[in-house]
């Protein structure tokens, strides 16, 4: 099986009984041959250009597993339909387990939520996400880390201080170079 | 390494941003980044001004070109994007 990812685009003037049972339809279709990792709404954004007439676009990511039988189905409903805009499908990996990745997935969403526990907590050091797994009890290893953690931090903020200045240089440069041609 | 003649054009050395930090990847889905390396008309900046390497600028054009298919970023820019 491979992995997949399509990045679809629905006219938002749909309303939304209408727009339902596509992804309906597009979930138990992969449902069948494949295996639906996220689907992922990002909801109404702005286009970079018209299309069909239309500025905003509603986008749906769909990440999920299968053959190529499914991406050639998946992207014929896409092309019938004149509710979906345009559409993009990426390959992102060749045989692979769907399972595990269903797993990473979970992962990474668990700590996503960790992070933004600690980044909303007020007395807890921002720096400190990475240790969020950490229990009460190991509170005084976390201070005495957290001491180490500022330090590090300082040298890392200094980086980034040079490389904005590197940057902005780049781009003084990049506009003589302009100016010059 | 100045000639004879007074250098005209004061030249810094570039760096590759994306060899400098192996931590930063280049996927279309990432707009803000790729946007440093459109100009304002929207077209692709060449290595020459942008000093990304040669690796690394293709896989920008790569993903840029991606972005664009999906209307994340425009084909033609104008002034005000």
């Amino acid at each position: 099986m491979n992995h997949y990812e399509t990045i679809f685009i629905v006219d938002p003037d749909t309303p939304d009984t209408d727009q339902e049972p596509i992804f309906e339809k597009l979930k138990s279709m992969i449902a069948e041959t494949g295996m639906l990792v996220i689907f992922d709404d990002w909801g109404v954004k702005k286009l970079a250009y018209e299309i069909k007439k239309k500025i905003r676009g509603r986008y749906v990511r769909l990440d999920y597993c299968g053959n190529g039988d499914l991406v050639d189905a998946l992207e014929r409903i896409f092309r019938l339909d004149f509710r979906i805009l345009k559409y993009l499908t990426i390959l992102l990996g060749r045989d692979v387990d769907p399972e595990t990745l269903i797993i990473e997935e979970e992962e990474a969403q668990v700590e996503v939520e960790a992070d933004v526990e600690t980044k909303t907590d007020p007395t807890e050091n921002k720096e400190d996400t990475s240790d969020s797994p950490k229990t009460a009890d190991d509170a005084d290893a976390v201070d005495a880390e957290n001491v180490v953690d500022e330090q590090g931090a300082e040298g890392v903020v200094d980086d980034e201080g040079t490389e904005d200045a590197d940057k902005t240089a780049q781009t003084e440069t990049k506009t003589e170079t302009e100016t010059e041609e | 390494m100045a000639g004879p003649q007074k250098r005209k054009f004061f030249h810094r050395r570039k760096v590759c941003r994306f060899c400098a930090d192996s931590s930063l990847v280049i996927n279309y889905k990432d707009v803000n980044m790729l946007r440093y390396f459109i100009s304002e008309r929207a077209k692709i900046i060449p290595r020459r001004i942008s000093g990304t390497c040669a690796n690394h600028q293709r896989e920008v054009a790569r993903e840029i070109k991606k972005a664009r298919s999906i209307a994340f970023l425009p084909y033609v820019g104008t002034l005000d994007v």
